[in-house]
């Protein structure tokens, strides 16, 4: 007969059946339970122990160097951050849009992969430096010096590539989940809690979620310009760079999948956690997911770039170029934060002192 | 004509003896036991000793104290026992029945404290609860004696307390801070006829007067403008990463399980704080004789 140790759900000691009660008990923390309970929990507990499994399948290149083939490419490298950015003959190659030092310089170019998908730019390079002007207005805390040497003109129209993963995933995951319960007598105020277990398991599918292919592009801004309108994406045809930059990979679709994991298996516990409901507080315990028919496609999404660098730092502005949605980080000026705070403190104490005491409200 | 003169001089004799001997009774002239040791708990001479303290207690302030030990008392609750033995054997003195009555049950283990009239007033529930609390850990130690000192010597002190200042309570505990005079007492500069006041003046003593409510609104403003910078601070940054894939989720989540197990249930319990009558004071009941009384229950 196979022997079964259950544990105790409430303190995680070994749990034995007591005869007296007819029912298991725990003498670590004194607890009682029917054993259909203990099984049932058990069962779950085991199901949702497994470990993920990502289960994607390898990318297959999409074969030969387009870039080698369709006109004249440069790749421009640049020669204080080492950024290396294509462009064909039309791109005007001002400044590195990696780190905005104006020196870059041609370079032969090396085998590039064709992407699956490419949107084309619909915002113009006005808009971007009109929606860039727009950033900076009405931000009090920013440095004078920092308006007055920025470069709107060099805002740069970048294809950043992305890997897009679809998969379906299968999510398992179980909760705490607690619902209290207070009342009182004239001697003792009573709480009471019920804890119970709740097991949950579905499937979704993912399809093109995105993970930027450019370890040199900070991926907050990537993630923060999304989403992308996939539905005008079209099939590639390197026309559409003409006048753009086109940035290179340098991550491959295996090294983007973690950050995609990450995403869809989040993605995946919140949605069984919103099933679970009728409850006053739910706790995840564990879960796992498992992936399958896990497949990336490559593909060139057009984003307006401008780095700055002020005082050793760099802060960039990143502009989704098809669809205008715009992320910034700007420097805030200590000083005039302080200004700021001290001004308002000082101003609020009088106004309202003096409406206070001569309005008569203190007595 | 001698020996009929000698006898009528004799009771005149007397008189003033007598006259004299009146005034050297107790206050309470009718004779009742003040320890009534129905429970055989004291010796006579412990007897004597307590009931002799009593007696000055009732020539001090006026105040009937009584000590009774039962060895049983039946259906009754220790609060109707006392009540009633205080009523309907006449203690209490003067008009409002002053007194104060403590009531030990052998049998059931319990006691009882019952207030009449100005012993109402003197010995609040506060006070009540203070000397259960002195007292009770001689009647759980099998002292007995000691406890009815205890308790005599309390309501001694209670009384004199209530005399002298106002009686014990919440806002005057027995153990509590004393009188201080003012260390920083306010002179007022010396009078300067040739001295114009000027709003700065106002201004100054406006500031003066109302420090306390000044600092609350100066910590609000500190508040109100901390939050606001806070706030645009975080205006200078949207770039920030998204944790989920929800924008690229097809067709939604389809369930294939769910269970819900009850596991167990906690119920867990605090003492209730104990609350006297609101803020101070006494609680008082009517007893069966229909007279109000005070008091306090216990067990030792």
């Amino acid at each position: 007969m196979e022997s079964v140790t259950y544990k105790c759900p409430s303190c995680s000691a070994p749990i034995v059946f007591d005869g007296v009660s007819q029912s298991m008990k725990c003498s670590s923390c004194g607890n009682a339970f029917e054993t259909e309970t203990l099984r049932q929990f058990d069962e779950a507990m085991k199901g949702a122990e497994e470990a993920d499994r990502f289960g994607w399948e390898a990318y297959e290149e999409g074969g030969e160097n387009w870039l080698g083939d369709e006109g004249d490419a440069s790749m421009y490298e640049c020669p204080s951050c080492s950024g290396q950015i294509v462009g064909d003959a039309n791109t005007a190659a001002s400044f590195c849009p990696y780190c905005g030092n104006p020196a870059i310089m041609p370079k032969h170019v090396s085998g590039m992969y064709r992407p699956d998908y490419i949107i084309p730019f619909s915002v113009t390079k006005e808009q971007a430096q009109a929606a860039l002007r727009k950033f900076y207005k009405g931000k009090p805390l920013l440095p004078k010096a920092f308006k007055s040497e920025n470069r709107i003109e060099s805002v740069t129209g970048i294809y950043v590539p992305f890997w897009l993963y679809d998969c379906r995933t299968d999510a398992q995951a179980t909760f705490r989940a607690s619902n209290t319960r207070s009342w009182s007598d004239s001697k003792y105020n009573y709480t009471k809690t019920d804890h119970y277990l709740a097991s949950r398991a579905g499937n979704m599918d993912f399809e093109k979620v995105p993970v930027d292919g450019s370890v040199k592009l900070d991926d907050k801004y990537m993630e923060a310009i999304e989403p992308f309108d996939y539905s005008a994406a079209l099939p590639f045809r390197s026309a559409y760079l003409s006048g753009f930059f086109a940035d290179k990979y340098d991550l491959d679709a295996k090294d983007g999948q973690p950050r995609a994991n990450q995403r869809i298996k989040n993605s995946a516990q919140a949605a069984l956690e919103s099933t679970v409901t009728g409850y006053g507080s739910v706790r995840l315990q564990n879960s796992n997911v498992q992936f399958s028919n896990g497949v990336a496609k490559y593909a060139l999404f057009p984003v307006w770039l401008l780095n700055s660098v002020y005082r050793g730092r760099t802060y960039s502005f990143a502009m989704n170029g098809q669809t205008g949605k715009f992320v910034g980080v700007l420097p805030a000026s200590a000083g005039r934060s302080w200004a700021w705070f001290g001004g308002i403190a000082a101003g609020l104490t009088v106004i309202i002192s003096a409406i206070a005491i001569f309005g008569g409200f203190l007595q | 004509m001698k020996k009929r003169g000698f006898s009528v001089l004799l009771p005149l004799l007397l008189i003033p003896i007598l006259v004299i001997g009146a005034f050297s009774l107790p206050a309470s002239a009718d004779n009742l036991p003040r320890v009534v040791d129905n429970a055989g708990l004291l010796t006579e001479s412990e007897r004597a000793a307590l009931a002799s303290k009593i007696a000055d207690i009732a020539e001090d302030w006026g105040m009937d104290v009584v000590v009774l030990t039962e060895n049983g008392i039946g259906a009754k609750s220790v609060e109707a026992h006392a009540d009633d033995f205080f009523d309907y054997e006449g203690y209490g003195l003067n008009s409002g029945r002053d007194g104060i009555l403590f009531l030990v049950d052998m049998d059931s283990r319990q006691f009882h404290y019952s207030t009449s009239g100005y012993g109402i007033t003197v010995f609040t529930d506060y006070g009540l609860e203070y000397i259960d609390g002195e007292v009770t850990p001689y009647l759980s130690d099998g002292d007995f004696y000691g406890a009815f000192t205890e308790y005599i010597g309390l309501a001694d002190d209670f009384l004199r307390e209530a005399s002298e200042n106002e009686p014990y309570d919440i806002w005057n505990p027995v153990d509590g801070g004393s009188y201080e005079p003012d260390p920083d007492p306010y002179e007022p500069d010396p009078y300067d006829p040739d001295y114009k006041y000027t709003a700065l003046d106002a201004i100054y003593d406006a500031i003066q007067y109302h420090a306390e409510a000044l600092l609350v609104i100066a910590a609000l403003s500190v508040l109100i403008a901390l939050v606001t910078v806070l706030i645009m601070r975080g205006k200078m940054n949207t770039a920030r990463p998204q944790p989920y894939a929800s924008s690229y989720i097809k067709n939604g989540l389809e369930l294939t399980l769910a269970q819900d197990i009850f596991l167990y249930s906690t119920t867990t319990r605090t003492r209730r704080a104990e609350s006297s009558s609101g803020g101070g004071g006494s609680s008082t009941h009517r007893s069966s004789s229909g007279s109000s009384h005070g008091g306090r229950s216990g067990r030792f």
